[in-house]
């Protein structure tokens, strides 16, 4: 499994923050419903 | 050097266990998100979520799976890497979740979106290395590990020919057995001794120490219920094991005198005594 001991720390930080940090955000930062007074979705960074 | 040998098969056990976990438990506060946004009524974010999710377990299976091939490949002196590429594949998955997941679940803007995508990809290749495509797997101080392995297997065919002995009730047995039992691990005990042994006395640990476990293991299941058979059984038992026994002690004494041409013939013979006295 893996290579060196520092590839797979920097690549467990890299899973840690991409995909843990990006399903938390799906968690907590997602559309607001009708009851937060939102569209349904918001608007994005971009302003896109 | 054996202490050093379990601690690496360990450490592989614990490697191989682990095995894309990752991917299964970083994405779990999508589950989570699936569940809410349900209670929410939201069916485009649950079918999202577990859709995502599931990428993201497809890549671990995909990790896991390569990671027990070549586990297994390990274990065969000509053994090779999987051809398809399970590691590229599942970081393909993964990054592709991140990205949808940063996109369409967390409204990033699309190019954050690929950064997050990229670097999901990126770390699991880091973590979990590349494909090997077909290249020859082996170990560092994998030639010490086989002669442990070897030991291994000896140690625990010996184990169950003590176990079996309990079972056998004639005395004259039960003490060939056990004399058995002493020349075996006095081979076993050579080969720590010398490494370089193991070459020449695997086939015949194999062979014979298996032969005497079928046999013993034929003899303990037809005992006592063979009638009229049963002065034949012992019969031949009795000279198979006697046979046995000369060539235990031979074969440490050929260990000792680095004589191995006959080897072969003998194992040979002995196969061919077992099947024709119809105990294999």
């Amino acid at each position: 499994m893996g290579g060196s001991f520092l590839s797979r720390t920097v690549g467990v930080l890299l899973l840690a923050v991409t995909i843990g940090l990006g399903s938390c955000q799906a968690l907590f930062d997602g559309p607001p419903g009708p009851a937060d007074g939102g569209a349904g979705q918001p608007a994005r960074t971009d302003g896109g | 050097m054996e202490v050093r040998y379990r601690a690496r098969r360990a450490a592989r056990k614990v490697s191989w266990a682990m095995a894309g976990l990752w991917l299964y438990l970083l994405p779990l506060p999508l589950l989570v998100n699936a569940v809410w946004m349900l209670a929410r009524g939201s069916i485009r974010d649950v079918l999202l979520s577990v859709g995502f999710y599931a990428l993201f377990g497809l890549g671990g299976w995909l990790i896991r799976r390569t990671t027990k091939l070549e586990a297994k490949a390990l274990g065969d002196p000509l053994g090779r890497a999987p051809m398809f590429p399970y590691r590229f594949s599942a970081a393909g998955l993964s990054g592709l979740a991140a990205f949808g997941t940063a996109w369409l679940l967390a409204y990033h803007d699309l190019w954050v979106a690929i950064l997050f995508g990229v670097g999901a990809a990126a770390g699991v290749v880091a973590t979990y290395g590349r494909d090997r495509f077909g290249a020859a797997v082996s170990l560092p101080g994998s030639a010490e590990d086989a002669v442990f392995e070897a030991l291994d297997r000896a140690g625990k065919s010996l184990s169950e020919l003590r176990r079996m002995r309990m079972e056998v009730r004639n005395r004259e047995f039960r003490d060939r057995l056990g004399r058995l039992d002493e020349w075996g691990q006095k081979i076993i005990n050579q080969i720590k001794q010398d490494h370089r042994d193991l070459k020449r006395a695997r086939e015949f640990l194999n062979v014979y120490l298996d032969g005497a476990i079928t046999v013993t293991a034929n003899y303990v299941k037809t005992h006592g219920h063979t009638g009229d058979q049963a002065a034949d059984l012992e019969a031949r038992y009795a000279e198979l094991l006697e046979g046995m026994e000369r060539e235990f002690q031979a074969q440490h004494n050929r260990l000792l005198r680095d004589d191995v041409l006959d080897l072969d013939v003998e194992l040979e013979l002995l196969s061919g005594q077992l099947r024709q006295k119809g105990m294999l």
